[in-house]
């Protein structure tokens, strides 16, 4: 599986090269390693390594209710801004690849900038803008504010899948007699339901993962998870904090996994 | 059988920005013909055939079919069918959902596209494969599903852009016999491009040499090779001994006394402007003893190429002149040597005389 | 049927897709656009039309300090970034089969790990009692637990942490398709290894180092979440300065300053290196 890595490297070298990825493997996982050791534990401190394990924090975010209730909220509104930025990802990717006007490539830079700009510059411009609109700390407020960032990346995933088959299949579909409505629901649409599906599994990990937007925009009512994870951390560091942090991780990973499998599934079309 | 549906470029061209894909073009297409677009690559063939499928906007001038100017027309209401080169089959259908999608498209009765559907798996010979999936096919077959496809609804104009250019030689000659069959039998109008000049003249009623995003020349293929109007066309079509004229002086009534840039002087039918000369290798008789033609020059033999069913010499008949002379040859002609001395000669009519 | 007198224009494949522009247009003009033009209309209008707010930021005061440091710290995990993801990338690049995939995974994994949580993570790590200083004094590094948190080096480390993958999936992207041919030739060829990597991969790997130097430094530049974790109350970095002036002491104007500062400093980059980062980060994303 190296082979031409051997070749290249030589005994001291592969024994470096080993000892490398070692060390970076260890220091990308360590923290998270630690975070869910530190869940199981039985104490009221932080204490690694933990001395007995129990479910104790588990039980204790459990009987809080403003846990479950932020987590009902991030999926709520997480679910909402992958819909959201799945429509508006779809329309302005099919209206830059199909389009056919050279203005249109700085329109689909425009697009993609917010993921590239610091949240707080977009916060403290929505905050205000939010106020005018009389949407405050409204659920609509923080799914507006998630799906601006979370729209170029749902832009990037279906422009790619749109440019990843060739076009005259669209241009089959018109002279066949579907007009431009029928040739995005019986040609586009399934030639890109996988990236949009992995757009919008990608938009909900941005939107539940998302603080900054959430603490400017958000409201008591409408609290996410990350906002009463960072509001906790502002107080005291307890385990029940590493409890809630190991099921996040869970469900992110699970996300991944299933993004992940859908694009697996994609690559090895078309069936028997 | 429907009947053809007639075509006519009036003055379409199209412009990208500085590049020209398309000059002026006026052209029209008789119902039921089969006309085909041939020219090397980049000289406008699939413009021209985008702007009657409707992808192409023209920049100028208006494409009409039957008649009725289709240009501000969508190419869903053209009703017009189109084979592309890579099929453009939807790989997500089988293959008979592909050739029901244009009836869907048409809303017609469930019971009427099933019928509709199995005539045309067995029009392209598929009865069995209407259940496959595109990819599970050969290169002929999809070709045959893309066909299929695109006649299942029996538009009077076909469109097909290369259709036979990802098949192998073998492949594509038998493709061609089933095409000309299938227009045999649909009747319907089909302008056909390709690059390939066997191809064109094998299949084609009528075609149109094109060039630089201009129709060099348009008519039966026979014409074209025996009449070129100009050097592009006579080189493209076969092939063509061109000497360069620098003097044409009348001799009789429609006759030419040329002196050419490579030394030979002439004699040809035509009259003036004469830019240059045209010989067909196969109009130029060879042999060691003089010939009793119109033009008559001594040479020596520098190659021969032997090709299926004929000999094709190379002679030298002065510093910076060789001409090429083909013979049809069977086992039982002789060939000539190497080196050896010949005469070579042609009749004036057997000259074109074309203005450049 | 078209009359004669002008004819009616040519049918256009593309504007029936122009027609979708309206609403993202019109999402991104409300809530992205205006948003952000307000920011940068509010630092120099309010409260009277001048460049007051920018004399402050920039005058004596914190605010030119801690921007300052902002680039600063932002250059230095750059620059660990680059000099940690470059070797793993390129043993990476070389792997195929399961172990690719396994190190993709991880790496993809990682970047799709809440901020948050990781940040907690080092805090923890990093506490007085922690694991890292019980290591040090086990290991006679330290005679005495040493003070980790609210320095920049713990604040370094988790930015590290976190934008690691930005650098490594450009250039493994980048590095897997560099032709091993081409290395081969040039041993055969009697290239000495020091000479073959300088000449032959590092200038193929580039434009790999340009999309991660520029991914990594941009989203460094914005960072608030670890810096505010591991750092808080002695390292301030110039999102944090943002987020408390608005949010605590109701500056909106001095906040908006600094805001658009970093606007303007985010767009330079992002215009200059953007194009190259964006292609690669798209093409790694898949
Ligand atoms: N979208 C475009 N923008 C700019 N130039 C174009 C565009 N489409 C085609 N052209 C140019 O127009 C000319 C004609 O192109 P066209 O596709 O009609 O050629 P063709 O005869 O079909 O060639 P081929 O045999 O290679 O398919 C070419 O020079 C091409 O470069
Ligand atoms: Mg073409």
């Amino acid at each position: 599986m190296m082979g031409r890595a051997d070749a290249v490297l030589g005994v001291a070298g592969r024994i470096g090269a080993a000892v490398l990825l070692a060390a970076f493997v260890l220091f990308l996982v360590a923290p998270v390693v630690v975070i869910v050791l530190m869940s199981f534990t039985d104490q009221l401190y932080l204490t690694f390594p933990p001395t007995r394990f129990a479910l104790r924090w588990y039980a204790s975010a459990w009987e809080q209710s403003r846990w479950l209730r932020a987590a009902w909220n991030s999926i709520q509104i997480g679910t909402a801004t992958a819909l959201a930025s799945v429509a508006l990802g779809t329309l302005s990717a099919l209206a830059v690849t199909r389009g056919g006007r050279r203005w249109l490539l700085p329109f689909g830079s425009l697009v993609v900038a917010p993921m590239m700009l610091p949240h707080v510059i977009i916060a403290i411009g929505l905050y205000p803008t939010m106020l005018d609109l009389g949407l405050s700390g409204s659920y609509a407020a923080v799914v507006i504010g998630h799906t601006v960032v979370a729209t170029p990346l749902v832009f990037t995933t279906v422009a790619a899948a749109l440019r990843g088959y060739d076009h005259a299949l669209e241009l089959a579909a018109r002279t066949l007699g579907a007009n431009g409505w029928r040739t995005f629901r019986f040609v586009t649409l399934p030639m890109i339901a996988g990236g949009l599906l992995i757009g919008g599994i990608f938009a909900f990990a941005v939107s539940f993962d998302e603080l900054m937007l959430a603490l400017f925009l958000a409201g008591p009512r409408t609290e996410t998870l990350p906002r009463l994870l960072w509001e906790h951390l502002a107080q005291s560091v307890t385990p029940t904090i590493a409890a809630v942090a190991t099921l996040i991780l869970a469900f992110t990973l699970l996300l991944l996994v299933a993004a992940e499998t859908l694009r697996r599934r994609k690559a090895v079309e078309p069936p028997p | 059988m429907t009947r053809g549906a007639s075509v006519e470029f009036a003055g379409v061209s199209k412009q990208y920005g500085l590049v020209t894909a398309l000059r002026p073009t006026s052209l029209v297409i008789a119902q039921g013909e089969f006309f085909a677009f041939l020219g090397p690559s980049g000289s406008g063939k699939s413009t021209l055939l985008g702007t009657v499928a409707g992808f192409i906007p023209p920049s100028e001038g208006r494409v009409l079919i039957e008649g009725s100017d289709v240009t501000a027309m969508p190419p869903h209401r053209r009703n017009i069918g189109m084979v592309f080169q890579n099929y453009a089959l939807f790989p997500y259908l089988t293959v008979a959902q592909n050739i029901a999608f244009p009836l869907r498209m048409r809303r017609l009765p469930r019971g009427e596209i099933a019928r509709r559907v199995d005539r045309a798996l067995e029009m392209v010979r598929l009865g069995d494969f209407g259940g496959r999936m595109p990819a599970q096919l050969s290169g002929g077959q999809q070709q045959r599903v893309a066909l299929a496809r695109a006649a299942v609804y029996d538009p009077p104009l076909l469109l097909m852009d290369e259709p036979l250019g990802a098949l192998d030689k073998t492949l594509r000659e038998e493709m061609q016999e089933e095409l000309r069959q299938f227009h045999r039998v649909v009747g319907a109008t089909i302008l056909y491009v390709t690059h390939d000049q066997q191809e064109a003249a094998a299949m084609a009623d009528r075609m149109a040499i094109m060039n630089h995003g201009a129709v060099e020349q348009a008519g039966p293929p026979r014409d074209l090779y025996a009449r070129p109007e100009n050097s592009f066309v006579a080189r493209f079509l076969g092939e063509a001994n061109v000497l360069r004229v620098v003097a044409a002086d009348p001799v009789a009534a429609g006759r030419l006394h040329l002196r050419t840039e490579e030394g030979p002087a002439l004699l040809a039918c035509g009259s003036p402007p004469a830019g240059i000369a045209c010989i067909r290798p196969e109009d130029i008789a060879i042999a060691e003893a003089p010939i009793e033609r119109e033009n008559c020059f001594r040479g020596r033999i520098v190659d021969i190429v032997h090709v299926a069913g004929s000999i094709r010499y190379s002679v030298a008949i002065a510093a910076n002149c060789t001409l090429s002379v083909r013979v049809r040859s069977d086992r039982r002609t002789a060939v000539l040597p190497m080196d050896a001395a010949v005469h070579v000669g042609w009749d004036a009519q057997d000259a074109l005389v074309l203005p450049s | 049927m078209a009359g004669i007198g002008r004819a009616a224009k040519p049918w256009t494949l593309g504007r029936g897709y122009l027609l979708l522009l309206p609403l993202p247009c019109g999402f991104l003009a409300v809530f992205f656009v205006w948003p952000l033009l307000r920011v940068v209309l509010r630092s120099v209008l309010d409260p009277r039309p001048n460049f007051s707010n920018y004399a402050k930021v920039l005058g004596a005061g914190p605010y030119a300090h801690i921007l300052l440091y902002t680039i600063e710290i932002a250059a230095l995990v750059t620059a660990i970034c680059l000099l940690l993801a470059y070797p793993v990338a390129a043993l990476t690049a070389r792997m195929r089969g399961g172990a690719l995939q396994v190190m993709t995974g991880l790496i993809v994994a990682s970047l799709w790990t809440s901020a948050v949580i990781r940040s907690y993570a080092w805090l923890i790590l990093f506490q007085r009692y922690g694991v890292v200083n019980q290591a040090l004094i086990a290991l006679g590094l330290a005679g005495a637990p040493v003070r980790i948190l609210q320095t920049t080096t713990a604040v370094a480390i988790g930015m590290v942490h976190v934008l690691l993958p930005f650098m490594l999936l450009p250039l493994i992207a980048t590095m897997r398709r560099i032709d091993p041919t081409l290395l081969r030739a040039g041993r055969i060829l009697g290239a000495a290894p020091v000479r073959l990597f300088l000449r032959v991969y590092l200038p193929l790997s580039l434009p790999g180092v340009n999309a991660g130097v520029a991914l990594v430094f941009i989203t460094s530049l914005g960072f608030f979440i670890t810096p505010s974790l591991l750092g808080g109350g002695r390292t301030t970095m110039a999102a944090m300065i943002i987020e408390e002036e608005a949010d605590t002491y109701l500056d909106w104007p001095l906040a908006s300053a600094i805001a658009t500062i970093l606007l303007a400093l985010t767009v330079v980059i992002y215009l200059a290196y953007g194009r190259l980062a964006r292609v690669e980060v798209t093409r790694s994303l898949r």
